[in-house]
């Protein structure tokens, strides 16, 4: 087959692509978008609002327990997780679908590699509260003296848990996001890449 | 607005259609590709001013949509009270059996390429591919040299066509 019949070929199938009808088109722009950035965007909506109501919650009862400056310390952590998450949605927001296709690829890799690591910093800033936290319940007297809590005994749950913890979550990111994020790359290289 | 809308769909939609075909697999992610596109073109029409041609613009929403699709087997979004929309086409079974082996042609080539190789098929210029791509017009000419090869090799390669 040569060019000129494939290129004949093509032509003759635009036949076959018929269009919807207005009715359909009308429901169609009223679908949500569903591109990925847009599903970053509604979660970490989600979570903006969900870390309001905990942290404004825990602010309350600070308030209603006269612990002032628990109450003062959850309120300014409040504010900036507030701040942080308009910043890095209003950052997502600003993707625009019309530019041209090697820019709008590099948007995206980017903006997965953004989401990914504002996960991999809520990863820390939750873990290491979290395992210090575990281990205040089960053992608080080891709080009283910094002897007893850096026992090696101690210091080994803690970093092995720590390590297990991030280990998991990166390979959980890396299947949901890292993957795609790599496919990405890989196109904008192979658009990028000059030719002879 | 919506009118507006509707005629420039309307002159547009065998392109959206292409770039959704040469990207999928299956009926029902060509319906979720196509529904995503016409959404992506929609929320960007209000801010399109001209400042380049309107084909350019379709062509670049529709495969910046289609080369950063989350891939899912299972249909996401579904009409509340009634099925997705039919596509209307009186068939030509000989040319549509072709045209599925000109497009399982395009399909075996990597998806970076296929967008070229589109772009050649529908007669665009390089520089109205240099322009839809972000990529210079001697990169285009070289890229539209080997992509073209290698589809050529591909269908003269098949026993059937």
């Amino acid at each position: 087959m040569e060019e000129k019949d494939i290129k004949e070929l093509w032509k003759q199938g635009d036949e076959l692509n018929a269009a919807y009808s207005q009715e359909e088109v009308e429901k169609i722009i009223q679908l949500k978008p569903k591109d990925i950035v847009s599903k970053f965007i509604k979660t970490l909506k989600i979570e903006k609002a969900l870390n309001a109501i905990v942290f404004s919650l825990a602010a309350i009862f600070f308030i209603y327990e006269q612990s002032w400056v628990l109450a003062i310390v959850f309120t300014i952590i409040n504010t900036l997780f507030f701040v942080y998450y308009k910043k890095i949605i209003h950052q997502l927001s600003n993707e625009s679908f019309d530019t041209d296709v090697v820019q709008y690829l590099c948007n995206v890799y980017k903006d997965i590699r953004r989401f990914v690591l504002h996960y991999k910093i809520l990863l820390w800033v939750i873990t290491v509260p979290a395992y210090t936290l575990g281990i205040y319940i089960q053992s608080p007297e080891k709080f009283n003296s910094i002897e007893k809590l850096l026992t090696l005994k101690v210091m080994t749950i803690l970093i092995a848990g720590l390590v297990v913890s991030v280990v998991f979550a990166h390979a959980i990111l890396y299947f949901m996001y890292g993957k795609k994020a790599n496919k990405i790359k890989k196109m904008v290289d192979a658009l990028n890449q000059e030719e002879v | 607005m919506e009118s507006k809308f509707q005629d420039l769909l309307e002159s547009n939609h065998k392109v959206v259609a292409k770039v959704c075909r040469i990207y999928t697999d299956s009926p029902e992610d060509f319906e979720d590709y196509y529904q995503e596109c016409v959404v992506q073109l929609w929320r960007s029409f209000e801010s399109f001013r001209g400042a380049s041609k309107i084909s350019t613009w379709v062509y670049r929403v529709c495969l910046n949509v289609c080369l950063t699709q989350l891939r899912s087997k299972k249909r996401i979004i579904t009409f509340p009270q009634e099925n997705l929309p039919e596509i209307k086409i009186e068939v030509d079974h000989v040319l549509e059996e072709r045209m599925e082996m000109l497009y399982k042609a395009i399909k075996l080539i990597k998806e970076s390429d296929r967008a070229i190789i589109l772009l050649y098929l529908d007669d665009k210029s390089y520089k109205d591919m240099a322009e839809i791509l972000g990529i210079t017009v001697t990169n285009v000419g070289a890229k539209v040299n080997r992509v073209k090869n290698q589809l050529k090799s591909i269908i003269n390669g098949r026993k059937r066509y």
